[in-house]
């Protein structure tokens, strides 16, 4: 009897393997042509459907230890997202605003900044919201094997960090590694493939992992500090004693603050030459070196974050250089500019290429333990939860 | 029972119950109006799968199928001989995704890029060409309307309208002495802003804006006259109409892109921005080439402009250099070259009290 080819070998189960990723930008020339064309004649709304296309093609090229991944998502459930999205944000966010204009409260300066710094904060938060609901659809309409992957959790706590963690950022740039993890951590644990979850920091190492993540983060945090906070903190001290020597009013900004703020390099010159000198001269270098070096601690990250994520006996490695990520982003950025915009699926492609290359999966994966998840159906998703969906890919 | 040919063959394919990631070969055959699944691994396992419930979901590599009666379970087959022929028959809904199937056509993609430069390009030719003829077209009421609320955008920026009423008057002696060979009906109204920029605008509805720095900064009236023939010239041309016309194709042709994500809507709209200052460019020179007609219908010398050019030809403004190609404007150094070329020897713009009297069109009194 298993002698017979077609009998499946009792006990081996457990297979191992790697990412692959088949797709060629010849194959959906096509397809972006016509979407292209589609989306112009009815005014952009065939893109719900245009992208479902692009994604079952992305999907499928896409190999998982042999076996290609299936995307089930349709355009009407991103069509109706993006309806629920007018219904519940913008046509309540147009309202507020008509309501308010014809109160006149607007009108009132400090009002009217308090108002807009509140919707610059709900918009930050609904960012977050829509990003794991976008995660949360993607994964729902992708199998496996015939197993559905998902993710639990709230989007609306998730927004929560989301927000705070940005905002902390802003005011506080060195929070940027944990916070980064702590998103990360968040999402990969509510992932789930059938009924098993992905697992971060399954051997307790985070903390050592971000202690190195600072370490490194000194590097573009240094650059940053010297080349952007100290002339900007000089900058502000300067403006500080202009505007105290000469009454600036508020009429005239544009004829006394505007012409100052523009020689305001000059004036820096003038009262450091030394800094200013030694900062002229170094900062083309510096500039150069704090992309790089900002690229080479975010790979550095993202190394870090994927080698503490685990699924069942499988351990994974990202191995991309500074250099390949660099021509990666240049030559997309590319792409989309000669091509309007319209490129973007071939950005998509060669993302996920670039990203399958670079990503070694170490271990074996017994399928006896995958089993579908029951509590998830697909169905009970569709609508309010997808009404985010708003995704690049 | 079992029809002839490929049909009543066994298909090897991979089984997945929906149950787990575990798989079984299977071995299938098509029987009138199923599918039949055979476990050579356990003889007694059967599965039927009624074709009216069997979709062809996916047609990249494997041919995947799946059923209605059991959403969660896969057959992907090893060859696609059998649904090929299932589909031929009418018997199998294909779906999945339309690309180039075979590995001939990836050399194909040549004209398929072609093809996709053609319309692209095609799009870009047609906006700008479509929208000349659309200003043309534009009836007074939306021009002026359009002109005002730009106008009011363009002050609130810049600075307010300056209230001189006898410079102004001496303004629009000139704008009516460049403009005497001109319909009686065109719109125009021209006005001074109080700014220190050295600048002027033409907007839909013959809004012409000049900024006082510009006055301030001009040698002798022929220049001020040069700069406001210019823009009296873009009113004529209806460019600030074609412009708008223009964006707003641009915009839709932007729109169909919408939520694909920051990047590419930035990336987008600098390859639009690039192909927009070409047609702005040529805008110029056409401006620039009625702007002498008029002064020289005027009896205007073109000398003004001329020096005007040259002064800002030799301006810091080394950027316009560098940005040559993204710069909306012609080099200042050529369309001083070209204003010389004409050959303009009229007369003054404006007689020196006039001139000076104009100066102080923001002055406080």
């Amino acid at each position: 009897m298993s002698d017979d080819p077609a009998v499946p070998d009792g006990d081996a189960t457990e297979i191992e393997g790697s990412l692959e990723f088949s797709g060629r930008a010849g194959d959906i020339v096509g397809l972006v042509i016509k979407n292209a064309l589609l989306n112009i004649i009815t005014l952009g709304f065939y893109r719900f459907w245009g992208r479902t296309n692009v994604r079952r093609y992305l999907w499928a090229k896409a190999e998982v230890f042999a076996a290609p991944l299936e995307y089930t998502g349709t355009g009407k459930e991103l069509f109706v997202g993006f309806l629920l999205i007018v219904v519940l944000v913008f046509v309540p966010y147009a309202g507020l605003n008509i309501a308010l204009e014809s109160t006149g409260l607007l009108h009132d300066a400090t009002a009217a900044i308090v108002y807009n710094n509140a919707v610059a904060l709900v918009i930050l938060y609904l960012i977050g919201v829509a990003t794991y609901r976008a995660r949360r659809y993607r994964l729902t309409r992708t199998r496996w094997r015939s197993i559905r992957l998902g993710q639990i959790g709230s989007s609306w706590t998730y927004g929560l960090w989301h927000v705070g963690l940005n905002l902390a950022m802003i005011l506080f740039g060195l929070i940027m590694p944990y916070k980064n993890m702590k998103l990360w951590r968040i999402k990969i644990r509510n992932t789930h493939v059938g009924n098993n979850f992905f697992r971060f920091d399954a051997n307790g190492t985070a903390k050592d992992a971000l202690k190195k993540l600072y370490l490194r983060f000194l590097v573009p945090g240094t650059i940053s500090v010297v080349y952007f906070f100290i002339p900007m903190a000089l900058g502000f001290y300067q403006m500080g004693i202009f505007l105290s020597e000469n009454e600036v009013q508020a009429d005239d900004l544009n004829d006394k603050f505007v012409p100052y703020m523009s020689d305001l390099g000059g004036v820096l010159g003038a009262e450091y030459p030394m800094i200013s000198m030694v900062f002229s001269l170094s900062v083309p270098v510096a500039f150069i070196g704090f992309f790089y070096a900002l690229i080479w601690y975010k790979l550095h990250e993202t190394r870090a974050l994927v080698e503490l994520t685990t699924f069942e006996n499988l351990e994974l490695k990202f191995r991309a250089g500074v250099w390949s990520y660099v021509w990666l982003s240049f030559s997309n950025l590319l792409i989309l500019i000669l091509t309007l915009g319209f490129g973007l699926p071939f950005t998509q492609l060669r993302y996920a290429r670039w990203v399958c290359r670079y990503t070694q999966v170490d271990g074996k994966l017994d399928l006896a333990e995958i089993a579908q998840s029951l509590d998830d159906d697909l169905t009970s998703g569709e609508g309010l939860a997808e009404a985010f969906d708003m995704g690049a890919v | 029972m079992a029809e002839s040919g490929a049909l009543a063959q066994g298909h090897s394919a991979e089984f997945f119950d929906g149950t787990s990631a575990l798989s079984a070969k299977v071995q299938v055959r098509a029987d009138i109006d199923r599918l039949t699944i055979v476990f050579p691994a356990d003889v007694a396992r059967t599965v039927h799968w009624p074709l009216v419930d069997t979709r062809w979901i996916d047609g990249v590599e494997k041919p995947v199928l799946s059923t209605s009666e059991a959403p969660d379970a896969r057959l992907v087959l090893d060859s696609p001989g059998l649904v090929d022929e299932l589909a031929t028959l009418g018997l199998l809904s294909k779906g999945g995704v339309e690309t180039a199937k075979s590995r001939k056509t990836h050399s194909q993609a040549w004209r398929y890029g072609l093809a996709a430069v053609g319309v692209t390009v095609g799009l870009l030719v047609a906006i700008p060409l479509l929208s000349g003829p659309f200003a043309r077209l534009a009836p007074d009421s939306w021009r002026e309307k359009l002109g005002i609320e730009t106008a009011e955008v363009i002050e609130a920026l810049l600075g307010k309208q300056c209230e001189n009423t006898e410079p102004l008057a001496i303004l629009e002696r000139m704008t009516a002495r460049l403009t005497k060979n001109l319909p009686a009906n065109e719109l125009l109204n021209v006005a001074v802003l109080d700014t220190k920029m050295i600048n002027a605008f033409a907007m839909a509805g013959g809004q012409i804006r000049v900024m006082n720095g510009l006055i301030r900064n001009a040698q002798s009236s022929e220049e001020v006259a040069g700069v406001l023939a210019h823009e009296i010239a873009h009113v004529i041309l209806r460019h600030p109409e074609e412009f708008a016309f223009r964006q707003f194709g641009y915009e839709i042709l932007l729109s169909t892109i919408a939520d694909s994500g920051m990047v590419t809507e930035i990336a987008a709209s600098t390859g639009l921005l690039l192909v927009n200052t070409a047609h702005s460019r040529e805008s110029e020179a056409a401006a620039d080439a009625l702007g002498i007609e008029l002064l020289r219908g005027a009896g205007i010398s073109s000398g003004g402009i001329a020096a005007f050019f040259a002064r800002h030809a030799s301006d810091p403004g080394k950027l316009e250099n560098v940005l040559k190609f993204i710069s909306s404007h012609p080099p200042s150094a050529a369309r001083k070259e070209m204003f010389e070329k004409a050959g303009n020897t009229g007369g003054a713009a404006l007689s020196n009290e006039d001139w000076q009297t104009l100066k102080l069109a923001c002055a406080e009194s």
